[in-house]
């Protein structure tokens, strides 16, 4: 069964253009769906409708398989954390938490015992009294999950969690997330602009752009194989390399193709390693980044075409002319309408 | 259907407060001005019979000239003594906290007490303020009854008394300007005058206009001291306009004429704030 | 040139001090001198026997202990209706999109413009005409809700992020709930502010005291304080006047060196809007 359910969902903003119109969607249950886009795409609106605090233009909404039609938000078992957690600040910690369990009305001892436990569970145990802005940023993005948590939801639903914090903490946090899912078995919903987030954490991820989904899949898929353009341009640092097959002396010859692509860390140097139907480009490098781990080329293959390169544990090349190779399975084409062509090149990912 | 009366439900109070005891009083202020009536008998329609008597009262006269006297060196010079004290006082030090918080002390304390302890400081006779005057030499002035003092004395009370909040207030938007304003002036060599000039003056600016007009309304309805101090006297150089619409009002019970008072003053009051919010949506935005 | 400096700013400071507060040191030596010594010239500076009888005749000139109810009375009053006008319609004018929330508070700004010495002739007609003057309703209605209070609590409601108000929906937090357990506990710094402002202001009317009562049963301390004024005729008796102001002054000038900070916060903060 879905976890959610979209029907024909339109949303506008007063007389505005719609945002989201006609959407179809099915979230699956026990999922980690991640919804992901740049600003304005529509993820966080399409969160919002999910948990009741945004109204719906047209369409139907259902969780559980249920009609969420004049549902309030609170009666839809859901939890959700928000981008800047939305704590109660004249609160403590523990009424925090407490404070949606007692509108619930779930007796007092089984909320003492839900706060003991997911305080544990979050390392909060010894924070319990303080008010929030005693709290550092880490800290408080607990809290805000213990919240979530000690509902006992059969929803989750994050709003960019993460992007408040700094990079070693989001790695973190990543992490737990993870581990957390994992354990508590629910369906996760998820909005981020971060493609790092949902790559790693995602067991599904929605691609948006305009309030239509790009591309849906699990993510290697989306990575190895995008539905698009938009898709493969959005995913990967750097992203994909796309363009005209028309500037190519030489390529495979794939029916009704118009574009091609191929990701930077699918290069390689070695000609030794060449094979019949790869793909042979030279040109000049115009940029090196030294990243320690991994080193980065920005290629000039034609006056109009820049290729980015990303080698592992090789030897920095030095500035001049390169020649590189990529192998025909890693090669990917677009048609005239920038949609994926299937051209049976591909066995292995 | 009920979330869509809750909010007029939640603001009908208010509403119900405002509207009987502000709205519909000045509505009514402005229809009492067109009748002549004691309180007592029928009300009579006189068209606009009141404010023709109003043009040529030589005393409404010296009342408008009076009020705007008072108004114009009162806020003028509690303005800008206020800026001075606040320039004085704005670094952060205990002695400039205890200095501001005597400043302050007039500004909340009853009209009633600051009236009488004025009083007996301009006694003529046994005042303290002449008694020091006749330390270095100066002849005892007669600073309520006499006809040319007497309005001065009333504004130097109210200047005292409102000194210390524009004080408070601009010593609170000089302390906000950034600190790396006056470090860049200083790299520049700016000299302190141009550096208040171009750097304090307009970024406190809007803190500056905010305090005009509320001390401009302030001003416009002077009324204690001058009721309980000389009671418009001597020679009506001290009365005001709400002084007057009291007297019309409650001595002599001519409320239509003392509603066409009120009317005068309604306009001035509008016109003062129709400048302001002018002024404030042409000022140029610093921050 | 420092040392010159610092005693220019040392004497500006004894100026902005004897400015300032010799009138209230004043005040307070008057009254407790003898009606001879005020008098006195050159004035005393200090007083050995102090004359506590100055302010039993306070006492005896008029009903000192009536009043002072009075003005606690009407004080809580107006400060607790405020509170019953103000909160709500902040809320809602910070919360709510409605038909007409525009109009309507602009129509409260307008009213923040129109002193109470332009309208007190028509409340007094209405008052009358309803029969509450000399009741304690005709000292507080007029003062039962503030536009300028509504407009700094909208201020800082709207200043509150939404995803507080979401997250507390989520929390299946009704909507009352979400008002006085979430919105107005963070809003209470403003909240105390302006009780206090409301509070001083109220205790030291004198305007509307005088002109909505015709007898005692409702006029508060600085009224009856004024009526010192008139008792003995020729020769002004300051000592008792004095004592009597004393008796005025002095709740505020506890409070204001009790809080300090607060007071002088309060005063700033709205200033700053």
């Amino acid at each position: 069964m879905a976890a959610i359910k979209f029907e024909k969902l339109t949303k506008a903003y007063d007389h505005n253009a719609p945002v989201i119109q006609n959407l179809d969607l099915e979230i699956e249950e026990g999922s980690f769906t991640v919804l992901l886009g740049a600003s304005g795409c529509g993820k966080s609106t399409l969160l919002r409708i999910v948990a009741g605090l945004e109204e719906k233009t047209a369409g139907t909404v259902y969780i559980g398989g249920e009609d969420m039609e004049n549902v309030e938000p609170g009666d839809r078992h859901i939890s959700m954390v928000f981008q800047n957690y939305a704590l109660y600040p004249t609160m403590t910690v523990y009424d925090n938490i407490d404070f949606g369990l007692k509108n619930m009305k779930v007796p007092v001892d089984e909320r003492k015992r839900r706060i003991a436990d997911v305080a544990e569970a979050v390392g909060l145990s010894d924070f319990l009294d303080r008010k929030p802005k005693n709290l550092s940023g880490g800290q408080r993005q607990r809290v805000a999950l213990a919240r979530a948590i000690a509902k006992e939801p059969q929803l989750f639903l994050m709003d960019e969690p993460l992007s408040n914090l700094d990079a070693k903490l989001r790695a973190q946090i990543r992490t737990d997330l993870i581990e957390l899912y994992r354990k508590l078995n629910t369906t996760f919903v998820y909005v981020t602009h971060d493609q790092i987030e949902a790559l790693s954490m995602g067991t599904t991820i929605i691609l948006l752009r305009g309030g239509e989904v790009q591309h849906m899949g699990s993510p290697t898929e989306i990575y190895e194989r995008p539905a698009n353009i938009y898709t493969a341009k959005f995913i990967g640092s750097p992203p994909m390399n796309v363009f005209d097959v028309a500037h190519l002396t030489s390529a495979p010859q794939v029916l009704g193709a118009k574009h091609i692509g191929f990701r930077p860390e699918k290069i390689f140097l070695d000609k030794s390693a060449v094979q019949d139907g790869d793909l042979t480009l030279h040109g000049d490098i115009l940029a090196r980044e030294l990243l320690g781990d991994q080193i980065l080329y920005k290629v000039k293959i034609n006056p109009v075409t820049i290729v980015n390169i990303k080698t592992f544990n090789e030897q920095p090349l030095d500035y001049g002319h390169i020649e590189f190779y990529i192998k025909a399975q890693h090669l990917s084409f677009f048609d005239d309408r920038e949609r994926r062509i299937d051209w049976g090149g591909i066995n292995e990912i | 259907m009920k979330s869509k009366i809750r909010p007029y439900l939640m603001i009908a109070p208010a509403m119900i407060i405002l509207g009987v005891f502000v709205i519909y009083p000045i509505i009514y202020m402005n229809y009492l001005s067109f009748f002549s009536w004691n309180m007592m008998g029928s009300m009579k329609f006189v068209g606009f019979d009141n404010f023709k008597t109003l043009i040529s009262n030589k005393d409404f006269h010296q009342v408008l000239g009076n009020t705007f006297k008072f108004v114009f060196w009162t806020v003028g010079l509690s303005v800008i003594l206020g800026l001075c004290a606040a320039l004085y006082l704005k670094a952060n030090t205990k002695i400039n906290a205890f200095l501001q918080g005597a400043i302050f002390v007039p500004h909340i304390v009853s009209l009633v007490s600051i009236s009488f302890i004025w009083m007996w400081l301009m006694d003529s006779q046994y005042g303290l303020l002449n008694y020091w005057l006749g330390l270095i030499g100066i002849d005892p002035i007669r600073w309520l009854e006499d006809p040319n003092v007497a309005m001065t004395s009333i504004i130097i009370i109210s200047v005292w008394k409102s000194i210390g909040y524009n004080t408070l207030i601009l010593v609170a938007a000089m302390q906000g300007v950034p600190e790396y304003l006056y470090q860049a002036a200083s790299l520049d060599k700016s000299p302190k005058v141009t550096t208040f000039f171009k750097i304090t003056l307009p970024m406190i600016s809007p803190s500056l206009f905010f305090l005009v007009l509320m001390n401009l309304i302030a001003a416009f309805k002077i009324f204690e001291p001058v009721y309980i101090i000389t009671n418009g006297g001597p020679l009506n150089s001290t009365n005001t306009l709400v002084n007057m619409i009291y007297e019309e009002g409650f001595v002599f019970y001519k409320i239509g004429y003392a509603s066409s008072i009120g009317v005068v003053l309604m306009l001035i009051l509008s016109v003062c704030t129709v400048l302001y919010f002018h002024m404030l949506s042409r000022r140029v935005h610093y921050r | 040139m420092n040392i010159l400096k610092k005693i220019c700013k040392t004497i500006v400071n004894i100026l902005l001090v004897l400015i300032f507060v010799t009138p209230f040191y004043w005040m307070f030596l008057t009254a407790f001198k003898t009606i001879s010594q005020t008098i006195q010239m050159p004035p005393l500076f200090y007083v050995l026997d102090p004359q506590w009888s100055n302010f039993s005749q306070v006492f005896e000139k008029i009903p000192l202990l009536h009043m002072f109810k009075n003005s606690v009375l009407i004080s809580a009053g107006i400060l607790l209706c405020q509170a019953i006008t103000v909160i709500p319609a902040a809320y809602a004018f910070a919360r709510y999109k409605f038909a007409g929330s525009k109009v309507l508070f602009g129509l409260t700004l307008i009213t923040m413009m129109i002193p109470s010495q332009l309208i007190f002739l028509p409340v007094y007609l209405l008052l009358s005409k309803l029969g509450l003057i000399n009741t304690y309703a005709s000292m507080i209605l007029p003062s039962a809700c503030s536009a300028f209070a509504i407009f700094m609590l909208r201020q800082t409601f709207m200043q509150i992020p939404e995803e507080l108000v979401e997250a507390a929906r989520l929390d299946k937090a009704s909507e009352l709930k979400i008002m006085l357990k979430i919105m107005l506990p963070i809003a209470r710094p403003t909240v105390t502010t302006l009780a206090l402002l409301t509070f001083i202001s109220s205790w030291n009317d004198y305007f509307w005291p005088l002109v909505l009562t015709t007898n005692d049963t409702v006029r508060t301390l600085p009224l009856g304080i004024s009526m010192l004024k008139a008792v003995d005729g020729a020769v002004m008796p300051y000592h008792i006047i004095m004592a009597g102001n004393v008796l005025l002054v002095i709740p505020i000038i506890i409070a204001f060196i009790c809080a300090q900070k607060q007071i002088i916060q309060a005063f700033t903060y709205v200033g700053e809007k």
